[in-house]
């Protein structure tokens, strides 16, 4: 079939040596009592380029970080080269000649691609450094190795976020690695970019250099790797061989979700009134460089999710909404137009944001200060003073509501796990009697146990009149609750998908970029429908 | 195995792409006119301040000046290393105010070195260890946790005190024929303030603007996290700031009890204000608007210029004061845009 | 969502809802240091102990415990101000100025307040409004309000008083006694208490306190982040120049710059303070005991003879020793 990623690749992707370069076996990783990774393996073998693929928080980035030293694994052995290596820090991760490609560009701004490209190693000779030799060698270094021709003197800063990322390749790759990992590199990047990079990445797996690709489009990695190794939950979900002509995208994609997907309610979606005021009403929503024209509305009783990709703008969504950053559009809650956080909250909007460590609670502070912090009114005396009573009777009564442990309203919300805090958080709101929900990747990073208990207490606001807007990449969330399924691919939205067809290999096709809105299934040949790019060609 | 790659890049492409979300390209580099704004200020003050009196041009003056501006400057280069390599960082940000008060001490322990009959040179080495020694407690300090505004507001303190005590607050005449040589003398018929100046800017600039070590440095104050993934270490450069900090000003003292022939308890104080303005004004020089040892001398001979060129046209020195304060805000606001242009 | 800030220290926040030994030691440390200057000058001087004494040192640290306490509102609030002396200077030099220009007390002490508060509403705009770091905008104003004490007055003259032309109703701010507790004893006391309750007890410092730890969040919760901050600033400035307004009925003038003394050991005192607290934070309790260490050792050390210079190399010493063991305490409970 022509335009077929699955079997199209098999002429562009080198096949790899035999030697193995990489194998971990057994890598367990647990935070806070957690377990993050058990027992993970994962081999490598010398000028391969093997996918690495799994939902938010199968625990990709763990074991990466694992691998670069900046996480010690609690128990496995790394073997590199034929050799068993500890990997304690960045710098021995280095020394071995391990290189990653972060997602979060680790450049310094205000230096010049010249510099940040030779950072660390080979800045000068003897100690000392030539700017325009600096420049000369960049120039010719950075063509040579990403194909990049731009001005060496410019300034990081003043970078595209593909050329930040290019110069980032060019560093890694000057530095003869012996394993190089790409942590979602394409997501940031236009159609021709993504081929420069996938030229550049054949070009140095043709040199014999084993390549880590972990990217959730898995289009692509259908395009640049063989053998792909597919995480689920912390362990090995299976491993496959994408130029076996029996294997499809579509068997990636189900070792990803497992069969067997917990629904943590089977009601039918739910009947919503039309006529009522949408709690939430976005108009023509505009963030520049992440989203444009995107419009919804959330209303009384329902559970809308908007779920997509690194790069899609889902992760830009939450804060312009909820009034904390700029934006072009409009909002309203309950019919009243919003333009700031405060407005947000005063009109009952509520806001769970993704960074709850940061942005969620307050960590010094204790359970009791945390849950009254949105509804200071309800607390206060004369207008001035803090009853501390009312305060504490509060805390006592969402700690009993949310299970909230330990029980102590004292106790300082650093200490709590994860999960615990994000109930604090939600009680936050639920003690300010809030009607609309902004949840903004809720349950990441927590627990089973208080998960069902957020999902229990999602489920309770919505019957109880509430809307909620999920903002979530977690597809099993999704499907356990979701009402309404809105896509985002590259700051738009794709598809707005009802609850019966919102299943999760469907969604998380969308959201990689397929086009059709055919069921892959009843096409006959199993694979899924081309990309835009292809059929542009 | 050939150096080269063994790949055929794609066609390589000179103009910016866009990228593919929703959004315009990016500008391309700071224009090349915001590095001048500050030369453009210096040369203004000169031009004005000579049209208003003919003595300022006159060549004692100008020995002046730069003989007071040496020590803002040689104690400014080391603060501009301090922040260079502590970072903008509200927090953690990299400052040392115990600068001034070194300064001061060294100049004291090598007078009374000096008087208890100690040679020369073995006073002169003295004064910076024991300067190079708070700098160690500073650095320490720092890099186990404790605020830098905090650790260098404390040995302030005790430094500031330990030159009180030691003089008990009275001058520390400086007879010494190396002093006075620093003070007036001259190599090959340039006075030698002129050239002490000019050699330790020659090697600091060299330091900081072309080794590794100075490139580290900047890398480390933007991006810790990126330092330490390219295989550097921030808390030897962080903590080597503070010993290079405490040198600088070591020297600057000397130069100033030369300049006072005397070394003055309390001189310390006096100063700090002018070395700190010196550092963070020093961005104005700079296209990339980040702290330099070129943009923090230019900073410093301004301070000092218009401390002088007010003196000389009369002014009372509290005028000074206030324009000092303008100053910093001026800097901040050229700072402060910067911050929202680029988008991070 | 990766998140690559896990790989940057650890949050410095109690493991544990029991205190550790080790934390119990780092929020003791004050008051230990507290009470080991106490023993130590009671074996060294015996008038140390004597009531006096101590009241004497009570009166002396009121101007201080005053700056420490509007220092304590500020550093809360995530930020630190540099030019509280000039906000003390502003009070003393507009108090003077108005008595001596023959206003009533009432007048002196209003346009003293309001005069020195003119520093923290230039201060909270910008650091609120431009959004320039605290440490340098204060520094800025220190520089201009120095000079425009300098202007003011003419190139830095005093204000003299004479006795017998300053009305009681002021002389008493400075002077008086109430139930033999010194008037700014009790100023200080009183102004204390309602810093505290302000931080501890009000909406307005529960919001402050959030937001100078993680402002975003705290706005993400719907406050105003911004208006509380400034208002940090200004009450601070406003409680600096009221110390001003004492220091000058005491001093019975002004004399320019002697507000710069206090911004130093105000900040120590603050910081000493925040051992204290089981997170660290600034509270009014903790600095009023940095006051009383500073206090203490500064009477302790002329007691038995050892000039003022002394005086601020232990002060200097104090502040360093509390720190450092502070920060090595808490790297030695975060390692284990």
């Amino acid at each position: 079939m022509a335009n077929n990623p699955v079997t199209d690749h098999a002429s562009t992707v080198p096949a790899p040596q035999t030697e193995l370069a990489l194998s971990m076996r057994g890598i367990t990783k647990s935070f806070n009592g957690v377990t993050v990774l058990r027992g993970v393996n994962l081999d490598l073998s010398a000028g391969e380029v093997r996918g690495l693929v799994g939902e938010n928080g199968a625990g990709k980035s763990t074991l990466i970080k694992i691998l670069t030293g900046l996480y010690t694994a609690d128990a496995g052995s790394i073997v590199f080269n034929g050799e068993n290596v500890t990997i304690s820090s960045p710098a021995d991760a280095e020394r071995l000649g391990i290189h990653v490609i972060h997602q979060d560009r680790h450049l310094a701004g205000r230096l010049t691609v010249a510099e940040q490209l030779y950072l660390g190693h080979g800045e000068g000779s003897r100690g000392f450094v030539s700017r325009r030799g600096l420049a000369r060698r960049a120039r010719r270094d950075l063509q040579a190795a990403v194909g990049l021709d731009i001005d060496p003197g410019l300034l990081i800063d003043d970078l595209t976020v593909a050329e930040q990322q290019l110069v980032q390749i060019a560093r890694a790759v000057l530095t003869r690695p012996r394993l190089l990992v790409l942590d979602e590199p394409t997501a940031p990047l236009a159609a021709q970019e993504v081929e420069r990079l996938f030229g550049t990445v054949r070009g140095l797996a043709g040199q014999g250099i084993p390549i880590l690709y972990i990217s959730h489009y898995l289009q692509e990695v259908a395009q640049i790797a063989r053998r792909v190794t597919v995480l689920r939950n912390g362990a090995n979900a299976g491993e496959l061989d994408l130029s076996d002509p029996g294997t499809e995208l579509a068997d990636v994609v189900e070792l990803m979700i497992g069969r067997g997907v917990e629904e943590f309610s089977d009601h039918d979606q739910r009947r919503t009134d039309a006529r009522a005021t949408p709690l939430l009403e976005v108009t023509d929503l505009s963030v520049p460089g992440l989203i444009e024209g995107l419009s919804l509305t959330v209303r009384p009783g329902e559970i809308v999710a908007v779920t997509g990709l690194v790069g899609s703008g889902a992760e830009a969504l939450a804060d312009a909404i909820t009034g904390n950053t700029r934006h072009g559009g409009t909002v309203a809650v309950a019919g009243k137009p919003v333009r700031s956080a405060r407005g947000f909250v005063a009109a009952g909007g509520a806001y769970v944001p993704a960074d709850r460590r940061r942005d969620g609670v307050l960590m010094r502070h204790s359970i009791r200060e945390n849950l009254s912090l949105a509804s200071l009114g309800a607390v206060t005396r004369l207008g001035l003073f803090i009853d501390r009573a009312a305060d504490r009777s509060v805390a006592v009564d969402q700690v009993r509501r949310l299970d909230i442990r330990p029980t102590d309203p004292e106790a300082v919300v650093g200490t709590l796990s994860g999960g615990n805090q994000q109930k604090v958080v939600l009680g936050r709101w639920l003690a300010a009697g809030s009607r609309v929900f902004v949840l903004d990747s809720p349950t990441a990073g927590v627990d089973i146990g208080s998960r069902a208990h957020i999902y229990t207490q999602i489920n309770e606001l919505v019957d109880q009149g509430a809307g909620i807007l999920l903002i979530t990449l977690d597809l099993e969330e999704l499907t356990g609750l979701a009402d309404r399924t809105i896509v985002l691919y590259r700051g738009r939205i794709r598809a707005e998908l009802p609850r019966r067809d919102a299943g999760s290999d469907r969604v998380l096709a969308l959201a990689a970029g397929a086009t059709r809105e055919a069921d892959p299934y009843h096409t006959g040949s199993g694979a899924l429908p081309a990309t835009e790019s292809e059929t542009s060609r | 195995m050939s150096t080269a790659l063994e790949t055929s890049p794609p066609t390589p492409t000179t103009t910016p792409s866009p990228t593919s979300a929703p959004g315009g390209p990016r500008r391309r580099g700071t224009p090349a006119w915001v590095g001048a704004i500050g030369y453009l200020v210096v040369l203004a003050e000169v031009v004005l301040f000579s049209l208003a009196t003919d003595r300022f041009l006159a060549p004692e003056n100008l020995f002046n000046i730069v003989s007071q501006g040496a020590v803002y400057a040689i104690a400014g280069f080391g603060l501009a290393v301090v922040i260079i390599t502590g970072g903008d960082d509200v927090i953690k940000g990299g400052i040392d105010l115990s600068t001034g008060v070194l300064a001061g001490l060294s100049g004291i322990v090598a007078a009374v070195a000096i008087q208890a009959g100690l040679p020369t040179p073995a006073a002169v080495l003295l004064a910076l260890a024991v300067s190079a020694l708070f700098g160690l407690v500073n650095g320490t300090a720092v890099v186990l946790g404790v605020r830098p505004l905090l650790t260098t507001l404390a040995t302030m303190g005790i430094v500031g005190s330990v030159t009180f005590v030691a003089t008990d607050n009275v001058k520390i005449p400086l007879n010494d024929p190396f002093f006075d040589w620093l003070r007036g003398g001259d190599v090959l018929g340039v006075p030698t303030p002129v050239v002490v100046l000019l050699g330790v800017y020659l090697v600091m600039s060299a330091l900081v603007g072309g080794s590794t070590w100075g490139l580290r440095s900047y890398a480390v104050g933007q991006n810790p996290v990126a330092a330490t993934v390219a295989g550097i270490r921030p808390t030897r450069y962080i903590a080597g700031s503070y010993i290079v900090s405490a040198l600088l000003a070591g020297i600057a003292g000397l130069l100033l009890a030369s300049r006072l022939s005397a070394a003055v308890p309390g001189i310390g104080g006096q100063i700090l204000l002018d070395i700190v303005l010196a550092g963070f004004m020093s961005v104005v020089f700079s296209r990339r608007l980040v702290v330099s040892i070129t943009g923090t001398l230019m900073s410093a001979l301004f301070v000092a210029a218009l401390a002088n060129g007010f003196t000389l046209l009369g002014v009372e020195s509290q005028w000074v004061g206030a324009v000092k304060g303008l100053l910093i805000l001026l800097v901040l606001a050229v700072a402060a845009i910067r911050e929202r242009t680029v988008r991070r | 969502m990766s998140d690559t800030r896990t790989a940057a220290a650890p949050v410095a926040v109690p493991r544990s809802p029991r205190p550790s030994a080790t934390e119990l030691a780092s929020r003791l440390l004050a008051p230990l240091v507290l009470g080991v200057i106490l023993l130590v000058f009671s074996l060294m001087s015996k008038n140390f102990l004597q009531a006096d004494n101590l009241l004497q040192v009570l009166n002396q640290s009121a101007i201080l415990a005053l700056a420490a306490a509007a220092m304590t509102i500020v550093v809360r609030a995530g930020g630190i101000d540099l030019s509280i002396g000039v906000s003390l200077d502003l009070g003393a030099l507009a108090a003077a100025a108005l008595i001596a220009d023959g206003y009533v007390p009432g007048v002196a002490v209003v346009g003293g307040v309001l005069f020195g508060l003119t520093a923290g509403l230039v201060n909270a705009f910008l650091i609120v409004v431009l959004r320039i770091r605290a440490f340098l905008a204060t520094l800025s104003i220190w520089f201009i309000g120095t000079s425009l004490q300098q202007v003011l007055t003419g190139g830095g003259a005093p204000i003299y008083l004479p006795k017998s032309t300053v009305p009681d109703g002021f002389a008493v701010l400075g002077n008086g006694t109430v139930g033999g507790l010194p008037v700014p004893v009790l100023f200080a006391v009183v102004v204390a208490l309602v810093a505290w309750i302000a931080l501890d007890r009000s909406r307005w410092g529960r919001v402050l306190t959030a937001a100078g730890e993680q402002p975003s969040a705290t706005r993400i919760a719907g406050r105003l982040t911004g208006l509380s901050v400034a208002g940090a600033y200004v009450l601070a400035s406003a409680l600096a120049a009221l110390a001003g307004v004492i220091l000058a009925s005491r001093t019975y003038g002004f004399i320019p710059a002697s507000g710069q003394l206090y911004v130093l050991d105000a900040i120590g005192a603050v910081f000493i303070g925040a051992t204290l607290s089981k997170l660290g934070r600034p509270n009014l309790l903790g600095t009023m005991v940095g006051v009383l260490i500073f206090a203490l050792l500064a009477n302790g050390m002329n007691l038995i003879g050892l000039s003022f210079y002394w005086q601020g190399l232990a002060r200097g010493l104090a502040l360093l020793l509390v720190l450092l063991t502070s920060v090595l305490l808490a790297r030695h409970r975060a390692t284990r």
